[in-house]
């Protein structure tokens, strides 16, 4: 009889923090139903099978002085719009200018020599393959509000 | 035929019994639809439609760029850059054209692969003609004398008020590639 | 373009214009004559 009871208790329990589980969800409207389980991320609170209204395209900088590097072994922010700059295997307009030969007439950045090394360090005569695209690690900026609000700091040595 | 054109050129140099005025308003008239036919004619050659009859990936190119798509909706079609304005040049340009309606016959150009192939040859020729001709057809709309240096980039300054402004450098030598995907540009100067 | 084939079609074009008028006439002539003989205009 006792060991009845203790059961019984039990599944009422159980059966009472479940009911409540789900009355939890269908109380909170953010989460209400939700598909993405009531999680906000960059793209907001909005659901899985939703597509969030995309953000106005941002404005980029026609021109300006490098940026300073944030950390070591950063790749170099452009800090000029490149709208229509062909990189393709005929052309690379970045290369007109950062390229070893193109920099100095260009008054341009030049390319760092770690992009004429192979996976295996091999140093080759021409940028590597492996290094050709540069919007792969090079981006523009625009001056807009961060996605993340974070306390990043600088390193001592590029402070 | 020989008897057609005797009789035309007799009722040619004879007087006619019409009135001066009549003549010289057929005349008048005439030239007028003749001018404007020829005209006609020859713009129906200068639109998009026409040239993308055998140019037809090399159009789509360039609505990826400023020239087709922009801020202010100004937009230059394919004669605005690759046909003299001047009427001289453009007659000679278009009797000139002759030689490619021979290159349509022959299909040099009819496959994507065909085109790819000629693409560096067909550039290489435009940026000489525009290279030859001071880049004229870009003067056409962008005139140096009314360039605001201090409304351009910092990059566009340096060269525009250096090379172009004495004359050492031409648009195109540096402006490649601005309304078409440029063909393999290995052992092209500045490249 | 070679030199040469750049005089070539610079003679050619430059010969078209006056062709062009001379043409322009000529078609305007005819146009003109047949208006023209549609009237009581014939002599001989």
């Amino acid at each position: 009889m006792r060991k009845l009871i203790t059961i019984l208790l039990l599944t009422g329990v159980i059966a009472l923090a479940h009911g409540q589980d789900n009355g939890d969800q269908a109380g909170d409207p953010e989460a209400g139903g939700s598909s993405n389980g009531g999680q906000a991320s960059l793209r907001g609170l909005t659901q899985l099978d939703v597509t969030k209204k995309a953000d106005a395209f941002k404005r980029i900088p026609k021109d300006r002085s490098p940026y300073v590097s944030d950390y070591v072994y950063q790749p170099p922010l452009i800090p000029h719009r490149i709208r229509g700059y062909e990189i393709s295997t005929n052309a690379n307009k970045c290369l007109s200018c950062h390229s070893f030969k193109n920099a100095r007439d260009a008054g341009a950045t030049k390319i760092s020599v770690t992009h004429y090394g192979t996976r295996e360090g091999q140093v080759l005569s021409d940028v590597s393959p492996r290094r050709y695209f540069c919007l792969q690690c090079h981006v523009t900026q625009s001056d807009t509000a961060v996605l993340v609000e974070n306390d990043f700091k600088r390193v001592d040595s590029l402070r | 035929m020989k008897q057609l054109i005797k009789l035309f050129w007799k009722r040619l140099s004879s007087p006619s019994r019409a009135a001066a005025g009549l003549l010289l308003g057929l005349g008048f008239t005439g030239g007028i639809l003749f001018w404007g036919a020829f005209n006609t004619g020859m713009e129906a050659t200068n639109t998009e439609a026409f040239c993308s009859a055998c140019h037809a990936p090399i159009v789509a190119e360039v609505r990826e760029t400023i020239h087709y798509s922009n801020r202010s909706g100004v937009r230059a079609i394919c004669s605005d850059c690759h046909v003299p304005h001047p009427w001289t040049d453009k007659i000679v340009r278009k009797v000139q054209a002759s030689k490619e309606l021979v290159a349509y016959a022959m299909g040099t150009i009819n496959t994507t692969e065909k085109f790819r192939q000629r693409r560096g040859y067909l550039a290489n020729r435009e940026w000489q003609r525009m290279k030859e001709n001071d880049s004229q057809e870009c003067r056409n709309c962008h005139n140096f004398d009314y360039m605001d240096f201090s409304e351009q980039g910092q990059r566009s300054v340096v060269q525009h008020s250096t090379a172009l402004a004495s004359g050492e450098k031409t648009c195109v030598d540096c402006h490649k590639g601005i309304s078409h995907k440029l063909p393999d540009m290995h052992g092209v100067e500045g490249w | 373009m070679s030199t040469l084939e750049s005089i070539f079609w610079h003679i050619i074009g430059y010969a078209a214009m006056p062709a062009i008028f001379v043409f322009g006439f000529i078609a305007v002539a005819a146009g003109a004559l047949w208006i023209l003989s549609l009237g009581p205009d014939r002599d001989a």
